[in-house]
């Protein structure tokens, strides 16, 4: 009897031993996390410049207060798209696989009918070092098929610096029901290369019409360290009814330089250039048809300013 | 029981005082500490409480005429010897016999008593047991040296009383009777196997019962005596330390001998039959010795032992004989036959000091052996700690501790192509350790014994709020070695190292090792 109890007395111990182990200390859990972009890592960062815009003599820079304004709008698109992969920061994976992790499934907290599910796979290269990550939102109502609500691919370690890809898909948000009522029904998605100098976002809203305040567009944006980028972007004008399209320009102190077209129905004008100050103001204009504010009751074409008060190197 | 004893028995009946005829008091005194130069005594406490018990139960020492002093000051101690002096006068000037006995466990050195930082000189002892005015005054001092109390006069290392001369005297016995543990250059031993000192131990058996060789059922001072010295010499003979002699002064005047405890009045008693053989050591309810019996076949002994739970063992070749009683008014007879038959490892013995309690306080660090797991998940921390720990509890030099530390660090975790990543870890651990030591002389300790314990780790990144926090929790199994070095007599000085195995199974089962290493230092709060 005493030889027979030994072992199993051991065996037990080490089954208790074994079973103990729990938490979710984890290095991978980290690796995974940092392939995640946040949303500040995507924001388009429009340097804010002066508001002293009354003073100005040739009128204010009307292009580059819009060029802030839509940052803010895409900005508040992105926070959107995010704001689910956000939410696997802060949650334990249900599962771990050598090269995968997997969250839920597990009811949505607004929307209890609905089941959502999240996979994460990572790719190794030859030295074991990963090099693309996938990851999948999906949701479920009650027991339909789960479908796509949010697409990533990562190509890097960390997404501070890597290249990725995200599908927000909200024509499935929207038929599962867990949109909200400002957000598209099309699908949007965002690139960016957070790579090298400089960092690129887009945010291509081409599938649709209208999405977070913005217009279809295939939006983009360059931002370099020290400050100076490049803003692609476009945005209707109320004082006529045209669509502007946008290429701007700025420095780190907030003067910069643009080159727009006006779409007008059938019509397209431009190109409309203008250069401002850091105060906003306006220091030369070019402007072929008088389409803009500062030119206003002028024959065309009008040129107010001096290119020469163009800021330099951009 | 021979011719020759139960003669002598039956006069020592005819002539010596019944114990309820003469008013005792007893003044008994423990100590453990001697101030410095000294080591504390593990037993010199437990050794008075035992023999106030015997005097207060088969002494007929009445519980108002008995005073027992622990830790106490050599002021006290004389206050104490004066009150029960004053009271031995009154008592004897109402006509009564009086007897006044006093009993010191504890240091002695350079012809003092040592009572913690005070001392009471040997000679002051012996000229207040002189001038005490009771009819008998008895010493029994059991401690270092003490031998030195009987230089003055009759010295004789001697195995026993010369009773036959005390009987020619026509009147009851008077006068003065010394007894000492060892003589005046001898070291009193205490032993960890019986939990007591030598000379007390045997004492305390022969009073209770094992020195009555007349077989009358009254221990006499000469009995006891001849008893205790029997067996202290013999058992000391093959100590370290060397055979320890009890000395004793013998001075009374008037008939015979004295009784020193009464076996008849006691409510029940283990008898050891004709037929038994051999020593047989009683242990109480707490597995510790409270007598012993070393029987010789033909004789029946009695142990008149208070009611309680007893086991008796007897060593029999490579194997123990055990046995449980519970004792109450009835008799009861050991017999070999009585008792199972068990290995010697199944001894039911405890260690015999008690318990002894000590909280050690340590520093130290942590360090996993794979260098992947200090990558971030388990890196080097610092560690402080305390531990409970109890000796002798489970058996001699075994001991337990349950113990608790508490430490953390800042670490960077590295991932492939990920910018590094500093962070903040907590830890928390404790466990039970069961361990056996090893004593290197006097103050150096080698212990060994293994440790079950839990282990809790929480990381934070402190300048990327983004990352989740993370926590690990696992029992962890381990060994461990400590070395102690004694520097004072609660104080010790400890170095430890230990081995630690987890299991690790969030990225993947892993089997991971660690060591702990600390420095500390222990409080050792009884003896």
């Amino acid at each position: 009897m005493h030889s027979a109890s030994s072992p199993g007395l051991a065996s037990g111990i080490a089954t208790l031993i074994l079973a103990s182990a729990c938490g979710n200390l984890s290095n991978d859990d980290i690796a995974f996390v940092e392939a995640i972009p946040q949303k500040q890592q995507l924001h388009v960062n429009v340097p804010q410049g002066s508001t002293s815009q009354n003073l100005c003599a040739l009128g204010p820079a009307d292009m580059f207060t819009s060029a802030k304004t839509t940052g803010v709008s895409i900005n508040a698109g992105v926070d959107a798209i995010l704001e689910l992969v956000d939410a696997i920061r802060a949650v334990t994976p249900t599962s771990r696989g050598e090269d995968s992790r997997t969250w839920g499934p597990f009811q949505d907290r607004d929307h209890p009918d609905v089941r959502i599910k999240v996979v994460m796979v990572r790719e190794l290269d030859k030295t074991l070092t990963p090099w693309r990550w996938i990851y999948t939102i999906s949701g479920a109502k009650a027991a339909g098929p789960f479908l796509p609500v949010l697409e990533g691919e990562f190509f890097g370690a960390q997404a501070r610096n890597g290249v990725g890809r995200l599908t927000m898909h909200f024509e499935n948000t929207t038929s599962l029901g867990i949109n909200k009522p400002t957000d598209p029904t099309f699908p949007a998605r965002i690139h960016y290369d957070l790579s090298g100098d400089p960092h690129t976002i887009s945010l291509d809203l081409t599938a649709g019409v209208n999405a977070f305040g913005l217009i279809s567009f295939d939006y983009w944006f360059a931002g370099y360290a020290d400050g100076h980028g490049q803003f692609d972007y476009a945005f209707p004008d109320p004082k006529n009814g045209c669509t502007n399209f946008v290429t701007t320009f700025f420095n780190a102190q907030g003067a910069g330089r643009d080159v727009f077209r006006a779409r007008c129905g059938a019509i397209t004008y431009g190109d409309v250039k203008q250069c401002w100050d850091p105060a906003g103001c306006l220091t030369f204009v070019n402007d072929p048809f008088a389409l803009t504010i500062a030119c206003l009751g002028i024959i065309p074409p009008c040129i107010l300013g001096s290119l020469a008060q163009c800021p330099a190197g951009l | 029981m021979t011719f020759a004893r139960a003669l002598c028995a039956a006069a020592l009946l005819a002539a010596f005082p019944a114990l309820a005829e003469a008013r005792r008091f007893a003044l008994v005194v423990g100590d453990a500490k001697g101030g410095a130069g000294t080591r504390p005594l593990r037993y010199a406490e437990r050794d008075a409480r035992r023999m106030h018990a015997i005097l207060t139960r088969l002494g007929g020492v009445r519980p108002e005429d008995a005073r027992l002093l622990t830790a106490a000051s050599a002021d006290e101690v004389r206050a104490a010897l004066a009150d029960l002096s004053a009271r031995a006068e009154q008592a004897k000037a109402r006509g009564d016999e009086t007897v006044l006995l006093v009993y010191y466990s504890g240091h002695a050195k350079d012809g003092d008593l040592r009572l913690g930082d005070t001392r009471m000189s040997l000679v002051e002892l012996r000229d207040a047991l002189r001038n005490a005015p009771a009819d008998v005054r008895i010493g029994l001092l059991d401690s270092c040296q003490s031998g030195a109390i009987t230089r003055a006069k009759g010295v004789r290392a001697a195995p026993a009383f010369d009773v036959q001369q005390a009987q020619a005297a026509s009147t009851r016995p008077r006068g003065l009777v010394l007894i000492a543990s060892s003589s005046a250059d001898e070291e009193s031993q205490e032993s960890d196997d019986i939990g007591a000192s030598f000379f007390t131990h045997y004492l305390a058996s022969g009073l209770l019962g094992d020195a009555d060789s007349s077989g009358d059922g009254k221990v006499t001072l000469a009995e006891a005596y001849t008893y205790a010295y029997a067996r202290t010499v013999g058992e000391t003979a093959e100590t370290r330390a060397g055979a320890q002699h009890p000395v004793y002064l013998y001075d009374l005047g008037g008939a015979g001998d004295v009784v020193l405890t009464e076996l008849a009045p006691a409510r029940g008693s283990l008898v050891f039959p004709a037929g038994a053989e051999g020593v047989y050591v009683v242990l109480d309810g707490s597995r510790r010795a409270v007598a012993e019996v070393a029987k010789p076949r033909g004789d029946q002994r009695r142990l008149a032992l208070a009611p309680g739970d007893y086991v008796v063992k007897k060593r029999d070749g490579d194997t123990l004989l055990v046995g449980s009683f519970s004792l109450a008014d009835a008799p009861i007879e050991i017999a070999d036959a009585r008792l199972a038959r068990r290995p010697l490892s199944e001894d039911p013995q405890k260690g015999p000091s008690g318990p002894r309690w000590s909280l050690l306080a340590t520093g130290g660090g942590q360090f996993f052996f794979d260098s992947a797991a200090r990558n971030g998940l388990f890196p080097p921390a610092a560690l402080a700690g305390a531990e409970i720990a109890v000796r002798d509890d489970l058996g001699h030099d075994l001991a337990w501790g349950l113990d608790l530390s508490v430490g953390g660090g800042k670490a960077t975790l590295t991932l492939p192509g990920v910018t590094p990543i500093p962070e903040r870890f907590l830890e928390l651990t404790g466990g039970a350790s069961l361990w056996r030591d090893f004593p290197i002389g006097d103050s150096f300790t080698l212990s060994f014994g293994a440790r079950v314990a839990f282990i809790y780790l929480a990381r934070t990144f402190d300048n990327r709020p983004d990352l989740p926090s993370q926590n690990f929790f696992t029992l962890t199994p381990g060994l461990q070695t400590a070395f102690g070095w004694r520097f004072s007599e609660r104080w010790s000085a400890v170095a430890r190292g230990r081995v630690n195995y987890l299991f690790y199974n969030v990225d993947k089962a892993q089997n991971l090792g660690y060591a702990e290493f600390a420095l500390g230092v222990d409080y050792a709060f009884g003896f």
